[in-house]
Formats: structure tokens, C-alpha cells, sequence
């Protein structure tokens, strides 16, 4: 499902990372730990497309991103991934409804491919009395759960997660990734919380997925 | 499209306050823009609409200018007088369909006071060959009457049978009064848009009674004469004759006459009056550039603002043509806002004080509407708001999404 081949990428000519060849199955729930600033979300931009990598191959679902255009890659996420961040980055003047919809309406594969309907969604996070109602006065853990669930929506492929627990306290953690474990596409989150270990199929520490040191 | 369209409209009114700001300073800009072209262009009417169907204006030997200005315009002094004698021959002439004599001199709180003839409500038209009305009463037919423009009726609160003193002199101010000679309003005219509104008129006759002595015959003084007038509007039977008997009156040996046209005069006074139209025009053009520099200082300021908004929409799948889209939309649609809005501000400024521009400054300010001109200004601005949305669309587009979520 994801295979990354010699991939590497340089901030600058003195700061580089270079990544061993990874491996996740289609399905797999994947959590990626290290301290910050050990390239954690550089690998999630990378497999996102979000940046080119400098080096080497990914390929997701059969899609080689790294040899694809910015416009291409900006297709590709928008059909396939979700994306978690940690600071929930929900849209302030749209409703939860809305926000959730929001992926729908961009990307007419993810349409096609959706198997909930918006209110499923929002009843599955416990929103549906504020379904109307802007998210600026949703508590922390509603405004991830709203995240998660537009993630979710039209049956991504490829979930990635960017600490998507670092501002929540235990309970809505707990919540936020049971909801998460509910979806059967492949799921990326990274965190610094090694607690967060228990809800995955596997667990990857950063140091042992990058092959040299950063600074050169 | 749909979505960019609500998205624009969601992002907007969840910026309501800079919205608004800009929404404001783009309506003040169409009112300026709008309202000093038709400011323009109404002051240009106005001044051609004053006088349709007099083909000379005949007069004393003076400048072109000053002749049409003091008859026509009220403007400035008049120059010497000519006979009445002439007058009345001119008057029989077989190639003269009309002449109405015109005397000027006396005024009332600052409004010129015009001696003539009854001819004048006849055949003086103004605008698209439009005759003079009457709002109330009628014409004058004692030397005792006197004729008020609309604006004299409205400014001083007139009505009929009102007695009227008239000074002597032409200017603001007059200390010599005919207090022993007062006039009773007897009409009063329909508004025009011409200085026609800005005067009293009165018979020959009642100009001479006013500067004789108040013992003397008034019955004598209803069939008098004067022995001379300022100026004659001479409408001719053939207009082709135009020229040759302008050339006659001009090169007159027995009096010092000058015949001018008043079409080609209003012309040559409006080349000299143009440089102020071309200022009012150069206004126009720098405050849409002040429009359009206030609306593209804030779509960039917002685009630092909506960094996050923009990453959020870019992450989820909308590609930099979409999110560039979203700028273009959001500018277009302040301009369309500003637009509609700004006409109808103006629309309701023009209602508001209609009357008192035409009344104090003679301008008659129409509504803005179904006038090509403005439709192609307004096209323009229009036009202009979707390219001033493109620079932060570009700015959007070259920007890579990574640095976009590195701000967030």
C-alpha cells in the first residue's frame, strides 16, 4: 500500500533527512513516535505530497507521488488522503456539517466513494445537536472529533495524523482515537505521546526509520 | 463553482468588519466617481440646454462672450445698449420670424430683473426646443407685473399677488431701491434648469416706470417705449440667412452692433471652461485608482491573514486555481457590492439635494442610470476588481502549500 524507496529530503544544504525504505500494508494502522524536530512531520508531508521529496520513490495505492507534478500531487491528496492536524484547522466561518462536507465537495472521487452520509457522520463524533453551528465555540476535543470525522469522509485511502492528541486531555484522547480505529483505511499518525501506542497495529520509533544523522 | 461562491461569501462576512471597511471605501469611491462625471456632464447640459431656438443674439459692440454671458447667462456686466428704433426694424424684417428685447440693469435680492416682451415666453425655448411654462398665473400685461423664475419663487417663498421691489444695479447688493414703484407676481415658471429660473421678468415698460418719477403719467407709461434696450433674440424665418445677416449687423455703420450666434459662442466659452472638465475628469481617473489601490492593499493583507484559511482549504484538496479563485471571486463581488450600492447612495444623494444644486448653482443632477457612459465606467471598475483579486491569486498560486502549513 505505502512503499518509500531511498527517500530523502533537504531543507537546505546543511540539513537533511534521509529515510530507510518503510513498508505498510493497506489497512494497517501505523504510529510513528520520536521527539520533536526528529523528522516526523516532514515524513508525513512527504508521504502527503504535500512536499517533493529530494530523493528517492513513494508510492501510495499504486501512485509513484514522487515522480507527479505539484498539481498532480495536489489531485492525489485530494482524492485519497485525509489529513489530521494537531491544531484541528477547521474552517471558523463554516458549520461542523460543513467542515465535514468540505472534502466532498472538493474531490468528486471521494464523493463517489463516500459510504456516510454528513449526519451519519456527525451522530458517529455526538455533534448532531450543533450540526448547524460554527465551530469556533466547539471545546478542544469536539474540534478534533470534527477533524477526524472530515478526514474520514469519502473513504480516504491513506489517513495521516499529525499529533492529533497533543492538545486534548485523556478522555477526548480515548475518543478521538476510537473513532479513528472505527475507519478501515490505512492509518499514519505521529505523535510524541507513547501512550497513544496501544491503539495501533504497529509502532515506528524515528530513529530507526532515519538512516543518517540530520545535520551535514 | 457553487462552493468557491458560498466559501467567498462565508469568508467574507466571517471578516466583516474589513469587509465592511472596504465595502465602504469602494461605495464613497463610485458615489466620487459617479457623481463627479455626472456632475460634469450636467453642468455641460445645463449650460447647453440654456437657450434652443434663438439663432442671434444682437447686441453692442463688445466681446462674444461677454455679450452671450450677461444676456443668456446673467453673468457679468452688459456692455453699452442699443436703440430701440433699430429694434423695431429689426422686428419688421421679412427674414425675421421673431425678436425679443432684452434690458437689463436692475435687480432683486441679487436675482437679475429682465425687461422684455411678451415674445419672450413665447419663443424662447430652452433644452430640445422646450417653450416656457408656467407652475402658476400667467405671463405679464401691466408694466406693474412681474414674471418669476422657478428657483426666485422657491428660494424666496413667493406666491402670487406678492408685491416685489426691484433695485437698482445689477449686483448682490443694492442700496438704491424703486421702494415707490412695486411689482405684483403675476407668474411664475415652471422649473427649466436654465438661468431663465434665476431671474424676474418684468414688461419695457415697467423698467421705464421704475426709473421715472413717481408724479408722472401712469397711464402714458403702459403704451411708453424705452429708447434703448441691452439686446434683441432674433429667431430668423430661413436659418440659412444665419450668416449674412450676422455679417450685415456687424459691419452696421449706423449703430455699433455686434450679432453673435449663440451655438458657436457656447462652444468657444466651453473650450475655455473645458480645462476645468478635463480636471474634473483627471478626479474621476485618480479616485478609481485610489479605489482600486485600497481594495488591492487589503485582498494582500488579508492574504497574510487567511494564511491559515487558505492552508486548511489547500490541505483538504482545493488546488492554488481554486483557493486563486476564491481571491478573484471575493474582490469581483466587493466591487459588484460596492457598485450597486455606491448608485444607489448616489441615486439617493442626487433626490436629496436635487433641488438645492439647482436652485443655488443652477446644475440640474439627473439620475445616474441607463447612460452608456456610466455603464462602461461602472463595466471598468468591475473588470478592474477581478484583476486586482488576481495579484494575491498569483500570490496564492506560487505559494507552496508547505509554507502555508509551516505559518498555521
Amino acid at each position: 500500500m505505502i512503499e518509500t524507496t531511498n527517500l530523502a529530503f533537504n531543507y537546505d544544504t546543511n540539513w537533511r533527512f534521509d529515510f530507510k525504505d518503510l513498508s505498510i500494508k493497506a489497512g494497517e494502522h501505523v504510529f510513528i513516535f520520536g521527539q520533536s524536530g526528529s523528522g516526523k512531520t516532514t515524513l508525513l508531508h512527504l508521504l502527503s505530497g504535500i512536499l517533493p521529496s529530494s530523493q528517492g520513490q513513494i508510492k501510495i495505492a499504486n501512485h509513484c507521488i514522487s515522480n507527479l507534478s505539484t498539481i498532480q500531487r495536489d489531485r492525489f491528496r485530494r482524492d485519497h488522503l485525509g489529513y489530521v492536524f494537531q491544531q484541528f484547522n477547521l474552517l471558523p466561518y463554516l458549520s461542523i456539517q460543513e467542515n465535514i462536507a468540505l472534502p466532498l465537495h472538493l474531490s468528486p472521487i471521494k464523493k463517489q466513494k463516500n459510504k456516510h452520509t454528513t449526519h451519519d457522520m456527525i451522530d458517529r463524533i455526538q455533534l448532531h445537536e450543533f450540526s448547524e453551528h460554527q465551530t469556533k465555540n466547539l471545546s478542544q476535543g469536539q474540534k478534533q472529533r470534527v477533524a477526524i470525522a472530515r478526514a474520514m469522509m469519502g473513504d480516504p485511502d491513506v489517513i495521516l495524523a499529525d499529533e492529533p492528541t497533543s492538545a486534548l486531555d485523556d478522555a477526548n484522547t480515548d475518543i478521538c482515537m476510537k473513532l479513528l480505529k472505527q475507519v478501515r483505511s490505512t492509518i499514519i499518525l505521529i505523535s510524541h505521546d507513547l501512550s497513544l501506542k496501544k491503539y495501533f497495529d504497529r509502532a515506528l520509533d524515528m530513529n530507526t526509520i532515519l538512516n543518517q544523522p540530520r545535520q551535514t | 463553482m457553487k462552493l468557491l461562491f458560498n466559501l467567498t461569501r462565508k469568508s467574507l462576512f466571517h471578516r466583516k468588519v474589513t469587509a465592511t471597511l472596504t465595502l465602504m471605501s469602494i461605495i464613497m469611491s463610485v458615489v466620487l466617481l459617479l457623481g463627479v462625471d455626472r456632475l460634469r456632464k450636467d453642468a455641460k447640459q445645463s449650460f447647453q440646454n440654456t437657450i434652443s431656438n434663438i439663432d442671434l443674439i444682437i447686441g453692442a459692440k463688445t466681446g462674444p462672450s461677454q455679450l452671450l454671458l450677461s444676456t443668456v447667462f446673467h453673468q457679468g456686466f452688459p456692455s453699452n445698449n442699443i436703440s430701440f428704433d433699430f429694434f423695431k426694424s429689426l422686428k419688421q424684417r421679412p427674414d425675421v420670424n421673431f425678436a425679443i428685447p432684452i434690458s437689463l440693469g436692475d435687480s432683486h435680492k441679487g436675482y437679475r430683473v429682465i425687461g422684455t416682451s411678451t415674445s419672450f415666453f413665447e419663443h424662447f425655448y430652452y433644452g430640445n426646443k422646450q417653450p416656457l411654462a408656467f407652475e402658476t398665473g400667467q405671463q405679464f400685461s401691466k408694466a406693474s407685473h412681474v414674471v418669476l423664475g422657478w428657483s426666485v419663487a422657491q428660494t424666496m417663498g413667493y406666491q402670487i399677488n406678492d408685491p416685489i421691489v426691484v433695485s437698482h444695479g445689477i449686483g448682490e447688493t443694492s442700496f438704491d431701491h424703486h421702494d415707490e414703484h412695486p411689482f405684483t407676481v403675476k407668474g411664475i415658471l415652471k422649473r427649466t434648469g436654465t438661468p431663465v429660473d434665476r431671474a424676474l421678468y418684468v414688461s419695457l415698460q415697467g423698467i421705464e416706470k421704475i426709473h421715472l418719477d413717481p408724479k408722472a403719467d401712469m397711464l402714458k407709461i403702459e403704451s411708453a417705449e424705452p429708447i434703448s434696450i441691452t439686446a434683441a433674440f432674433v429667431g430668423l424665418q430661413n436659418k440659412v440667412m444665419i450668416f449674412n445677416m450676422q455679417r450685415e449687423i456687424n459691419h452696421s455703420r449706423k449703430e455699433a452692433l455686434m450679432a453673435i450666434i449663440p451655438g458657436q459662442t457656447f462652444y468657444e466659452i466651453w473650450q475655455i471652461v473645458s480645462i476645468a472638465e478635463k480636471a474634473l475628469k483627471l478626479i474621476s481617473f485618480f479616485v478609481l485608482i485610489a479605489t482600486l489601490i485600497g481594495l488591492l492593499v487589503m485582498m494582500l493583507s488579508n492574504l497574510e491573514q487567511r494564511r491559515r484559511e487558505i492552508s486548511i482549504l489547500r490541505a483538504q484538496g482545493a488546488s492554488a486555481l481554486q483557493v486563486g479563485l476564491l481571491f478573484i471571486f471575493e474582490s469581483t463581488l466587493l466591487m459588484l457590492l460596492g457598485i450597486v450600492l455606491g448608485c444607489l447612495a448616489l441615486a439617493g444623494f442626487v433626490l436629496l439635494f436635487q433641488n438645492t444644486l439647482q436652485v443655488h448653482f443652477g446644475i440640474y443632477l439627473t439620475l445616474p442610470w441607463a447612460d452608456p457612459h456610466t455603464l462602461k465606467t461602472l463595466s471598468l471598475m468591475l473588470i478592474a476588481g477581478l484583476l486586482t483579486g488576481l495579484v494575491p491569486a498569483i500570490a496564492v498560486y506560487r505559494r507552496s502549500l508547505n509554507q502555508g502549513l509551516n505559518a498555521i
